[in-house]
C-alpha cells in the first residue's frame, strides 16, 4: 500500500522563545530527541540536559512548533562560558570571542527538516542576536546531512575548520562563524523567501 | 546449567575453565583463527560454530560472550529472550571510539581534558604544531595498542617524532587515533558489575602496569600485571565522581557486563581516560581470586537483571603475566616463536595452587599430557593471589612463579611496589581511598 504524502502548510509553522522550565516541555524534547536522533547520539541524561538548558536565562532557547506540536528546538549559549569545556573538544577553537552564542543543539523531527523548519529557527535566533547586539554566532555542524553547506550557502556562514570524528559521532564536522550585520541581515532574507516557496 | 562461551581470542577461556569446574555444561567457541589451539585438552567442548549451539543453551542456559565487537550481537539474542553477559552494542562503541567515550563522561558531568580524533597522520602533526604540548597517541578501534604513546616533551617534539615514523610505516587506511593530552597523577580503574538495571556486587578498583619492564619502563604492552581490591563503600569520592554517574547512561543503553573506567587523579582533578564495557583482562582472571560465589549463578542473575548477593573476600589481589619473547610483540620468523615450548609446573604447585594459575595461551597435548604454548606470541599465563596485605599477596606470586619454567620466560617482578611507595599514600592524602 502506497504511503500518503502529507503536505506541510507553512504557515502552520511558528516559533516560541523559551524563556522558563517545565516538565511537560522537557519531557516533550526528550520525546523529539528520540525521533530526531539515534542512541548514540542522544544525551546520556536528556532529562537533566533539558532542564539546565531551559533553566539558564542566559541561553537562547528556541521552539519550533507546526500546528501546536514540538516538531524543533534550538539552545544557543554564551560562547565565553561554554569555551572551556568545548575547547576539550576542539582544541583549535580559540578563547577570546567576544558575543559570539554558540549553538549547542538543533533538533528537528525528521518530517520538518527540509521544509521551512530549520531555515525558521535560524532566522529567529539571528532576530535574537540581533536583539541583543550580538557579534554572531558559531556552531559545529554535520557535514554529511548537508547542515554545514546549507549554513554556509542560506546564512553566509564561514567554515573555519573542520574536524573528524565530531563528538564520537564518527563523521566530520564543520566548525562555523556567522558575524552578524545588518548588510548581511539583509542579504539572507533575500534568500529565505525562495526557500520557503521551494519548501 | 548450560554456558556457551562465545570468544573473540580465547581472553575467556580461564573463564570458562571456572565454569566447567564448577559443574556446568560449557561449550566454547574461539573465533580467531589464530587462538584456536588455545585451552585443546584444557576446555572439554570446544565447538566450530556457536549459532548452531543456540538451541542447545536455551532460553534457561546462560551466553557468554568475553570481549568487545559483539555487541550488535549480544543485544540481538537478548531481544530474543536469550540470557547473555558480556556487553552491548553502545557499549563497544563506548569503549572503540574514545571521543564518544569522552562526550558522554563530559555529559554525566565529568571532567574531560583536550583530545581530537584524526584519520590523517599529516593533520595530527600539524595539529601539534600549532597546539604544542605533551600530547599521548591513543590507537582508536584496535585490540592491539602498540601504537599508543605517551608524549614526554612539553612541546610536542617527541610525539611529532612518533607521528613520523607512523607515517612512514603504516599503511593511510589504518589512520584512526586521538590526541590527548598528558595529564599527570594517579592512573586507577574503578569498575562495577551491571545488569542492565543497577549495580551489582562491590566496587572494584584497580591499578594497571601497561609497561614491559620494571619501574614503569619499555614499551606498552596490554598488561605485565595489575593489583585490584573490592570496596562496598558507594560513598567513595572516586567512585561517585566516575562509575556511578554512568547508571543512566547503562540503564539506557541495556548494559550487562562489567563496567570499568580508567583514570587519572590528582589531588584536585579527576580525569575519565577510557571505559572498559566488558570483562577486563586480566582483572577477570584476579577477580576470580576474590569472588566466593560461584561464577554461573552469578553471571546468570546479571543476565536475567536480578539482584545478587555476591560473595567476595577482602583483601588486597595482584595478578602477573608470565611472558615468552616475542611478548609484546609477534614473531616474523619462527625461530622467534614459542610457539610448542613445553610449559612446565611444579605437579604439587599445580595440584594445590591451580586455581591461582591461570593459563592463557596454552594447550595440554593428549599424546604426553604436559602442557605447552599455544601461540606465536608468547602470552602463556599468570598468577594471581589475594591475602591481607599486597605484601603477602605478591610473595604468594612470586613464591607460585618459582615453581613455572618456561625457557626464556620473564615477567615483572615489581607489580604493585609503585603503588605501595608513591601512589597509595597520594590517594590516601587526597582522600580517594
Amino acid at each position: 500500500m502506497k504511503k500518503s504524502k502529507r503536505t506541510i502548510e507553512q504557515d502552520k509553522f511558528s516559533v516560541e522563545i523559551l524563556d522558563h522550565n517545565s516538565k511537560r516541555v522537557v519531557d516533550e524534547l526528550v520525546c523529539l530527541e528520540e525521533k530526531c536522533f539515534p542512541l548514540e547520539m542522544r544525551n546520556p541524561s536528556s532529562d537533566d540536559y533539558y532542564s539546565a538548558v531551559l533553566n539558564d536565562p542566559k541561553n537562547i532557547s528556541l521552539l519550533l512548533k507546526y500546528k501546536g506540536k514540538v516538531v524543533g528546538f534550538l539552545v544557543a549559549k554564551e560562547y565565553k562560558r561554554v569555551y572551556d569545556s568545548l575547547s576539550n573538544h576542539d582544541p583549535d577553537l580559540r578563547e577570546n570571542k567576544k558575543r559570539l552564542f554558540y549553538v549547542d543543539l538543533i533538533q528537528i523531527h525528521p518530517r520538518f527538516k527540509i521544509n521551512g523548519g530549520l531555515s525558521l529557527l535560524v532566522s529567529k535566533l539571528i532576530e535574537k542576536a540581533l536583539e541583543k547586539d550580538l557579534q554572531g554566532f558559531c556552531l559545529h555542524a554535520r557535514k554529511k546531512n548537508g547542515l554545514s553547506q546549507f549554513l554556509q550557502k542560506i546564512f553566509d556562514c564561514k567554515r573555519l575548520h573542520s574536524i573528524d570524528n565530531w563528538l564520537g559521532f564518527g563523521e566530520q564536522f564543520d566548525y562555523l562563524e556567522f558575524a552578524i550585520n545588518k548588510k548581511i541581515v539583509k542579504k539572507i532574507i533575500g534568500k529565505l523567501n525562495p526557500i520557503h516557496a521551494l519548501n | 546449567m548450560r554456558i556457551l562461551v562465545v570468544s573473540m581470542d580465547a581472553s575467556g577461556g580461564d573463564l570458562a575453565w571456572r565454569l566447567q569446574e564448577e559443574g556446568n555444561e560449557v561449550k566454547t567457541y574461539i573465533h580467531k583463527k589464530a587462538h584456536q589451539k588455545h585451552y585443546d585438552g584444557i576446555l572439554e567442548n570446544k565447538i566450530k560454530d556457536w549459532e548452531k549451539e543456540l538451541h542447545w543453551v536455551g532460553k534457561k542456559g546462560l551466553i557468554v560472550f568475553d570481549y568487545s565487537g559483539m555487541g550488535e550481537i549480544q543485544d540481538s539474542l537478548r531481544k530474543k529472550g536469550y540470557n547473555v553477559v558480556g556487553g552491548c552494542r553502545i557499549g563497544d562503541l563506548l569503549e572503540g571510539n574514545r571521543k564518544f567515550g569522552q562526550r558522554i563522561f563530559s555529559q554525566v558531568g565529568m571532567e574531560i581534558e583536550a583530545s581530537r580524533t584524526f584519520y590523517c597522520i599529516d593533520e595530527a602533526i600539524d595539529f601539534i604544531r600549532r597546539n604544542p604540548a605533551a600530547w599521548v597517541i591513543k590507537q582508536n578501534g584496535q585490540l592491539d595498542k602498540d601504537l599508543n604513546y605517551v608524549g614526554k616533551l612539553e612541546d610536542g617534539r617527541d610525539t611529532i617524532a612518533v607521528l613520523e615514523l607512523y607515517k612512514k610505516i603504516l599503511p593511510k587506511t589504518f589512520v584512526n587515533l586521538d590526541l590527548q593530552k598528558r595529564i599527570d597523577g594517579v592512573e586507577i580503574g574503578v569498575g562495577r558489575y551491571f545488569n542492565g538495571k543497577d549495580w551489582v556486587g562491590p566496587i572494584e578498583f584497580n591499578i594497571e602496569h601497561k609497561s614491559l619492564f620494571p619501574g614503569g619502563l619499555g614499551p606498552k604492552t596490554y598488561e605485565m600485571g595489575t593489583i585490584m581490591w573490592y570496596s562496598d563503600n558507594e560513598k567513595n569520592k572516586l567512585y561517585q565522581a566516575t562509575t556511578a554517574r554512568m547508571k543512566k547512561f547503562l540503564q539506557n543503553i541495556g548494559f550487562i557486563g562489567d563496567f570499568e573506567i580508567n583514570c587519572i587523579v590528582s589531588k584536585d582533578h579527576i580525569f575519565p581516560l577510557e571505559a572498559t564495557t566488558r570483562f577486563g583482562y586480566p582483572a577477570l582472571q584476579l577477580q576470580a581470586q576474590f569472588h566466593q560465589s560461584p561464577w554461573g549463578e552469578f553471571l546468570l542473575a546479571l543476565a536475567r537483571g536480578k539482584k545478587y548477593d555476591l560473595k567476595w573476600k577482602k583483601g588486597m589481589g595482584i595478578i602477573n603475566l608470565v611472558a615468552a619473547p616475542p611478548f609484546p610483540y609477534h614473531a616474523r620468523e619462527p625461530r622467534q616463536s614459542s610457539e610448542g615450548m613445553e610449559v612446565i609446573i611444579d605437579p604439587k604447585t599445580f595440584k594445590h595452587k591451580r586455581k591461582n594459575i591461570h593459563l592463557e595461551e596454552v594447550y595440554q597435548s593428549k599424546k604426553d599430557g604436559k602442557l605447552y604454548v599455544s601461540s606465536e606470541q608468547g602470552y602463556v599465563l599468570h598468577v594471581s593471589s589475594v591475602k591481607d596485605t599486597l605484601f603477602e599477596a605478591r610473595a604468594e606470586v612470586l613464591e607460585i612463579i618459582k615453581d613455572i619454567t618456561i625457557p626464556k620466560m620473564f615477567f615483572r617482578n615489581d607489580i604493585g611496589a609503585k603503588f605501595l611507595n608513591e601512589e597509595k599514600p597520594k590517594l590516601k592524602k587526597w582522600g580517594y581511598i
